[in-house]
């Protein structure tokens, strides 16, 4: 086998942050998180975190950050790698108003200077009982994924023993939501249900904001929440946001990923609730797994928790963890009109049974970047 | 260690130590474009300036600031009745953004622009800010290498415009000013040299504008290493976060 192979990496342990505070059990549940925003947001609806999370200082996506880690109980006799994916910057209003006025004077900028590049992977990595590599890694909505797999390549080449990812989104905002929504990639009707993937009536995604965190180590002494076995990347060289009919990239990045397998018992769909997306992901399976594709489950929880941009795909690597341990796949929720484009079984409504040790979690970003992970709940 | 087979790099104006040449261009402070910022001009420059097609290669990015970004919002900030952006009436006024405005903004545009104008289906991995990533994504390298022809080692910034130039100046004063992009093509084959981690200096202490130095600068100093008479080197890394880390280069 090449030494290149990537092995098994322990997923020791992780914590979310989502939308709503909301849990596995309340995503088991078909819970949702959307809320109406007020009226200084360009829509009408979305999904924030509840918790009164704000600090003095820093920016909020740094905050929920920390919020995340301090969820996570680490062993403090270990020195740990952190990769950090942290989208952000003009989607933090503070820092566009302030900027906006002090462009051209270096003082006015102070308030601001945690906001900017460097800051907020030393202020993480300062929360850390003992630190090793840092990295901060950003690839859009596929920033999760990437992030797992930079941790496991540093596992599988020895760099470290132990590596703490962490994942937020703080876009819900005036400023960050205005960006995507005059993009035309948010739905805007007032209702809460918007966020209907793979529905006939879906018209673009309900944003979200959060963060999530998973300690992968070499040396795992406790039960582990379960394995990355494999994961892929890709780019589609087709645009910012069009998906190409030629699918050879994506299928390239969950072929990787899969090394090998021609099924898995669940798919954590991208699942954004755009035309484009979700009809592309349903060609996608069909081409990968062929008639096998109509009796593998797979959900997008962004139903309930809508889009957590560079959050979300290290959110659903958890979640898919606790899918495989409890052999459960969470609801797609708000399914009412069938899309024949979009015709497999999307565990519609309510949370449904699974069967088998592997699961694939997909993210399909803007600027076409693809990025594939395979977990597992026992060690393969 | 990983070896480098080619370089090529394209600045706002050519760092100390630099010369114009194949493959070094100077190309003038740049602008972004309507879906591209001003740092992925510079590295498509760059990449051009490398003569060769990166359609298979793989595809690292370390990345500063993309540019001048606030600019896109004076429109609506402009009509704003009490000079806040999201003050009253922000829902209306947010419609002056231009709809491209979040693609110029993403900050794995390098990377993103770079594929579509290249055609690169690869891998892909998007670095920000920190210059000790180079030695950190050496398990990326050594484990990219033995499944595809090579890697396109992209470094690249726009942090002296606007509101990115304020930030530097407000944090460190009158530094290190440079925007542009270095290239390297890292592949098996015998070429310029091979670039190896090795142990930082603890006992180094770096002064704080190299610790601050942009990614753009570090990239120069790499190609200092590369370009010069020299047959070994070490480059320094640092992080403002007191991180440090190491390379090598020795010419083969």
């Amino acid at each position: 086998m090449s030494p290149f192979a990537p092995q098994p990496v322990a997923v020791v342990d992780g914590a979310l942050l989502c939308p709503g505070d909301l849990s596995w059990e309340d995503l088991r549940s078909g819970h949702s998180a959307a809320v109406r925003l007020p009226e200084t947001f360009p829509i009408r609806v979305g999904a924030p975190c509840t918790q009164a999370l704000s600090h003095p200082t820093l920016p909020r996506g740094t905050a929920l950050a920390l919020e995340a880690l301090q969820r996570l109980e680490l062993d403090p006799d270990r020195t740990y790698g952190l990769v950090l994916g942290l989208p952000s910057l003009l989607s933090e209003t503070a820092y566009v108003e302030t900027a906006l006025v002090h462009r051209n004077h270096p003082d006015g900028m102070r308030p601001v200077t945690t906001y900017t590049g460097r800051h907020a992977l030393q202020r993480i990595a300062e929360a850390l009982p003992q630190v090793g590599p840092c990295i901060r890694v950003d690839a859009a909505c596929a920033t999760g994924n990437d992030a797992l797999i930079v941790g496991a390549e540093w596992l599988q080449a020895g760099l470290v023993d132990d590596v703490v990812v962490v994942c937020a989104s703080a876009m819900l905002n005036p400023v960050g939501t205005a960006l995507f929504h005059n993009l035309k990639a948010l739905n805007d009707r007032d209702d809460l249900t918007i966020s209907c993937p793979f529905d006939l009536r879906r018209r673009g995604f309900m944003m979200g904001e959060g963060a999530a965190v998973a300690w992968l180590s070499n040396q795992p002494t406790t039960s582990v929440r379960g394995w990355l076995c494999g994961y892929g990347q890709s780019m589609n060289a087709a645009g910012f946001t069009d998906l190409p009919e030629d699918q050879n990239a994506m299928l390239s990045a969950c072929r990787e990923a899969l090394g090998g397998l021609d099924r898995v018992a669940y798919i954590s769909a991208h699942g954004t609730a755009t035309l484009a997306n979700d009809a592309a992901e349903t060609r996608l399976y069909r081409t990968l797994f062929g008639r096998q594709a109509e009796q593998i489950p797979l959900s997008s929880i962004k139903s309930m928790i809508g889009h957590t941009l560079g959050a979300a795909a290290l959110i659903e690597a958890l979640v898919c963890l606790e899918a495989l341990r409890e052999q459960t796949a969470p609801p797609t929720i708000h399914y009412k009109e069938p899309d024949p484009d979009c015709d497999l079984n999307v565990v519609p409504n309510q949370a449904a049974p699974i069967q088998g040790n592997f699961a694939l979690s997909n993210a399909f970003a803007f600027g076409g970047h693809n990025s594939c992970v395979l977990l597992a709940r026992e060690r393969p | 260690m990983i070896k480098v087979s080619a370089y090529s790099a394209a600045f706002s104006s050519l760092p100390h130590g630099l010369h114009p040449g194949p493959g070094i261009i100077a190309t003038g402070l740049l602008k972004g474009g309507r879906t591209t910022s001003a740092a992925a001009r510079y590295a498509q420059e760059a990449v051009a300036a490398m003569h060769m097609d990166p359609a298979d290669l793989a595809l690292v990015c370390i990345c500063g600031p993309g540019g001048p970004m606030v600019q896109a919002f004076d429109n609506a900030w402009r009509q704003s009745p009490d000079g806040q952006l999201t003050g009253p009436d922000f829902a209306r006024r947010s419609r002056r953004i231009h709809p491209f405005t979040l693609l110029r903004a993403l900050q794995n545009q390098v990377a993103a622009h770079l594929s579509i104008h290249f055609g690169l289906h690869g891998p892909c991995l998007n670095a920000l800010h920190h210059p000790t990533s180079l030695a950190w994504l050496m398990p990326r390298f050594a484990r990219l290498l033995h499944t595809h022809r090579g890697i396109l080692l992209v470094l690249a910034g726009a942090g002296e415009q606007e509101e990115n130039q304020a930030v530097r100046r407000c944090l460190i004063g009158e530094g290190p000013a440079l925007e542009g992009a270095v290239c390297l093509l890292l592949n098996q084959e015998p070429g310029l040299g091979i670039l190896e981690p090795i142990p930082a200096d603890a006992t180094a202490e770096p002064n704080f504008l190299d610790r601050a130095a942009p990614i753009p600068m570090t990239g120069a100093r790499l190609l200092r290493l590369i370009t010069g008479s020299a047959n070994e080197g070490i480059l320094p890394l640092f992080d403002e976060g007191g991180q440090r880390a190491a390379l090598r280069w020795r010419r083969t």
